[in-house]
Order: structure tokens, then sequence, then C-alpha cells
């Protein structure tokens, strides 16, 4: 039988689950025991203590990295649409 | 003219803008459930986005956020630590969830588990918790548009009359047009709230302490604790690193599987929008950087201020600062945009939950279409006459319950995971793992709470946390002693 596609098949190529990674070592860099060695008061920057640049630098990485991933995405669903482009 | 009149004229001006978006917006939904519910699957990515941010950074990030770096400096950034890695959950299982609710017709989370685990007590027992987180959640924002009333009218609108004018204005529309009015109105007060919180954040800390830098220099100097990560607790003293690490943990958890943001999921209009709407997240975060700020500035300007989440009011309302009134007015409307984008969202999903997964759970099939969308508007009455009610009682601390019910919250974030990743798992080990993860969160709280265990047994860390991990222990247990569900059936969930 002709089973229809999934919309969304579960991504588990070698980017997603790196991307995956990558957001778990996030949450580990924001907390114990990764996190105290950074939350002080020195050296400041753009105004801020350390403690809070720290985080907004996080909180950037977090959007920065799956921007990149959203968009190497795209690039390939239009690569694997293209019937003369290689679908891999 | 008195400047409080001026200040109670532009509020009232907001409120009518707001009113009027929200009901013009309901005009181009369906008749239907589908509609009323998941705006027929039909929102966009700016409507989506700003649905997400305004109703996440609520009247808690509005007043608490102030709140928390006035009286526990450092350990205010845990809400923008948990709000980096919060939504990322949807990146990879939103697709899913948003093309199975296609395929399948749902329109609420507890639905999606309903189906996955072919059960009717796991929905059941979701619906009513929800609704009991909700209620607490709702009862604070109403509180906070009373307050906010109170405080820049001079004490001229008492607290139950400025609830009850934010929340009729809510009622209303979300009454009217459903997903579509929480949409439209959120994106107003969104933007409303972002402009409002770098205007503030860059301009108090630049009118009390001549800049964003010298201020923490005074800070540094007087209370370096603060700024010192955990910061300091509830009690004054420094924060546990466990404490602080299991906020984040527990909020990051939670965060992505609320059930009213969840059944947000449904409304995308394509799986595109959905993503990046996680994609762009991270930028609304970034709006609590300002208002971190404003309750910096305070610190060493404004001292013991009572309770600490007073913090922002007082200061703006101050002589000391100085502020026209049409400017203090627009920070009143931002303060109630802040309270009523999370309200109507747990309003709308509260009517939408008891309906759907308890009613339709108890009783299936026996409410059409039409009858469902009528008994969910009463519901959104009902929850919103309650809530209001509970609003009036003094000093009913709710705060305690909204953190008690993170800690169950975040106990359905395995249940997501497993129910996409896991072939193995059983009707009976998610419901059990589900109900063990709840009950430990529960009564560790309670024990917490009744000095029956000590919090350094704990190490300070949140019970859900434990419960997250008694959780995922039963789960496995039970699903290898109990009947799989047919694999047909979990093909449709789990790939490969």
């Amino acid at each position: 039988m002709d089973e229809p596609r999934r919309a969304t098949p579960p991504d588990r190529n070698p980017v997603a689950i790196a991307v995956a990674v990558f957001y778990v070592l996030l949450f580990a860099a924001l907390v114990w025991p990764i996190y105290p060695r950074f939350a002080t008061i020195e050296p400041r920057v753009l105004a801020m203590p350390f403690s809070l640049f720290y985080v907004v630098v996080g909180l950037l990485f977090s959007f920065f990295v799956l921007f990149g991933y959203y968009l190497w995405e795209r690039k390939r669903e239009t690569v694997d649409r293209d019937p003369n482009g290689s679908s891999g | 003219m008195p400047a409080w009149l001026i200040v109670f004229l532009v509020t009232i001006g907001y409120l009518l803008a707001s009113l009027a978006i929200g009901l013009a917006s309901g005009r181009h939904a369906s008749d239907s459930t589908e509609g009323y519910v998941a705006g027929d699957r039909s929102l966009n990515f700016l409507v989506l986005y700003f649905i997400m941010g305004a109703s996440v950074f609520s009247a808690f990030a509005f007043l608490g956020g102030p709140g928390w770096s006035y009286s526990r400096g450092a350990a205010a950034f845990y809400i923008l630590a948990y709000a980096s890695v919060g939504l990322v959950p949807w990146y990879f299982f939103g697709p899913r969830v948003a093309a199975l609710g296609r395929r399948f017709g749902y329109v609420t989370q507890a639905e999606l588990f309903a189906h996955r685990f072919d059960s009717r007590a796991i929905p059941a027992i979701l619906a009513v918790l929800s609704v009991f987180a909700f209620v607490p959640y709702l009862v604070i924002q109403m509180k906070g548009a009373g307050y906010v009333f109170n405080v820049v009218t001079e004490g001229r609108v008492p607290q139950w009359a400025g609830s009850a004018i934010a929340y009729g204005v809510v009622l209303v529309y979300v009454f009217r047009s459903g997903v579509l009015g929480v949409g439209w109105t959120n994106t107003f007060q969104g933007m409303f709230m972002m402009v409002l919180a770098w205007g503030l954040g860059l301009y108090l800390p630049a009118k009390l302490h001549g800049g964003v830098g010298p201020m923490f220099d005074a800070i540094a100097a007087g209370l370096p604790d603060m700024l010192r990560g955990p910061g300091l607790g509830a009690d004054g003293q420094p924060w546990s690193w466990g404490a602080y690490s299991s906020s984040v943990a527990i909020s990051a958890f939670g965060f992505s599987v609320w059930p009213h943001y969840f059944m947000k999921i449904y409304t995308a209009r394509d799986v595109d929008t959905l993503k990046r709407t996680v994609v762009y997240y991270p930028t609304f975060a970034l709006f609590l950087v300002p208002i971190l700020f404003i309750g910096f500035s305070g610190v060493l300007a404004f001292p013991g201020v009572e309770p600490a989440d007073a913090i922002l009011p007082t200061i703006v309302t101050s002589a000391l600062i100085g502020l026209p009134p049409v400017i203090v007015g627009l920070f009143c409307a931002g303060a109630l945009a802040a309270s009523m984008s999370t309200g109507d969202a747990l309003l709308h999903a509260a009517g939408s939950v008891a309906v759907r997964d308890f009613w339709g759970n108890l009783r299936p099939g026996a409410l059409d279409d039409a009858a469902q969308r009528r008994w969910i508007r009463l519901m959104v009455i009902l929850v919103g006459a309650a809530s209001y009610g509970l609003a009036l009682i003094p000093g009913l601390s709710l705060v305690e319950l909204l953190l008690l019910s993170y800690g169950f919250i975040a106990q359905l974030f395995p249940l997501t995971v497993v129910t996409f990743l896991w072939r193995g798992v059983t009707r009976a080990g998610a419901l059990w793992g589900l109900v063990a993860g709840g009950g430990i969160a529960f009564f560790l709280d309670l024990a917490l709470r009744l000095d029956l265990v000590s919090a350094a047994a704990t190490a300070g860390v949140h019970p859900g946390i434990y419960g997250m991990v008694g959780n995922v222990i039963v789960m496995i247990a039970v699903s290898r002693h109990t009947a799989r569900l047919a694999p047909a059936h979990v093909a449709e969930f789990v790939d490969r």
C-alpha cells in the first residue's frame, strides 16, 4: 500500500544530533557546576557584571545556533526538492 | 488636569485599543471548535511569536522580574538561563505534534497523550491538574492588574475594581474571539511591553545612577553578594547552587510542556512558522535584561520596599524620578498588558481543557461541535469568575501553589519525550510514571514546608526534579512488566 509520507520525519541526521548535544551542553553551562566558575562580578563586560554577561551570551548562542540550523535545514530541503540537485 | 487622571485616561485608552483589536481579530475564524481553540491552524509567525513571548512574560516578569533583581540580585538571572533553552525542545517535537494534530484533529495537549497511550485516565488527570495549575497563575495575574491600577491612581481605583476592569476586557475578547483574540492582542501588548521595558530599563539607571555601568559599580561596592551568582535567597542570605540550578532545570523542562503553551503548537499555520517561532524566541527573552536593570536601579536608590514586587510601580510613580503622567500611564498600560496577555491565554486554555479533555473523556461524544464551543465559552466565564473571587481574598498566598504546580507540570516533559522516542512505553507505564512523579513532587514539597524534611537533605533541589527521576524510573519499570500497545498504533508516533 502506498503510505503517504509523514510531513515531518524526526531528524536523526548527525547535524540534528550535534545541535541537540549543543543544547544539552548549553544547559549544563548555565547551571552548577560550570556556571559558578563564571558567576563573578569581574571582569565587567558592556557595563554588566560577568555573571549576567555570561548568561546573556548563552541566550545569544541559543539564538544563533538554532538560527544556523534552521537555515541549514531550509537549504537542504531546497536541494532535496530540486530534481537536478543531489538528494543524498 | 490632575496627574492621576491623565494616567488613568492613558490606561483606559490602552484597554479600549486591546478590546478593539481582540474583537476585530475573531471575525476571521471559522465558526467551529477548531476555529475557537486552534484558530483553524492558521496563525502566522508574527502572531505566534508574540503569543509565546507575551504569554510567558507575564505579570511575573514585569513586576516579579524587577522584584527579583531588586531583592535577590543575581538569583534573577535564572529566568534568562531557562528562557535560553526552554523552548528549544519544540523545534524537535513541535512539527511532529502539529502534523499529528492536523491528522487526528487534536486541539489540546491531553488529546495527544490520550491517543498515544490509548488512555482516558491520563487526559482526565491532566485536565484536572491543568485547571488547578492555571487558577493560581490566573489569580496572580488578576491581582497584578488590580495592584497596578491602584498604585498609579494613588488609591482612587481600588484593587478589586482595577482587576475587574482589566479582566472584564479580557473576558469579552476571549469569549468572542477565542485564540485569535488572544493572539492579536498579545501582538499589540507584546510590542508595547518591549518598547516600555527597554525605555525604562535604560532610562531609570541613567536617571538614578548616571548609567548602567555606574549603577553596577555602586552595587558591586556596597552589596557585592547581589551580583555574584547565585545571588540571594528569599531570606536575604546567599542562595544555594542546588536551588539555583534546579530552578533553572524545573522551569526549562516545564516551559515547553505547559498545557496552555503546548496547545499553541496546533495553531501554527505550518512547520516553518513553528520553527521560526522557536528560533526567534530568545530575542523576546532579551527583553528581560532591561527588566532586570529596573530592579537593580532601585537597590540603592529605594531601599526597603516591601513587597519587592512593588519596586517598579514605586520607582515609576516616585517624585524623585519626575516622569510625566503620560509616561506613567504608558507604564501602567504595559504592566496591564503583561498581566492580560498571560491571563487571556490561561482563561482560553482552561475552558478548552475542561471541556475537551475532562468532559470529553468522561462522556465521549456527548457534545457536538457547537455545544463544545458553547461550553468552552461558559467555562471561560466560570473560571474567570472563580479566579476573580479568589483574587479578592486578602493575604491568600498563591505563589507557593504556583511553584508547586511547576513541579507537577515538569512531569509532562518525560512523557512528551517518550511519546515520540520510545516504542516500549506502555499505557500503565506512562500513567504510573506520571502519578509517581507528581506524587513525589507534591509530598516532598509538603514535607519540606512542614519541616519533616530539611532543605539540606534535598541539597536545596526542587522537589519536581526528584519527581522527574521517580517518574522515569517507575515509567521504565512498569513498562517492562505490562502489555505493550499495538506496534502499528505506536508507529504513528515513533519512527524506526
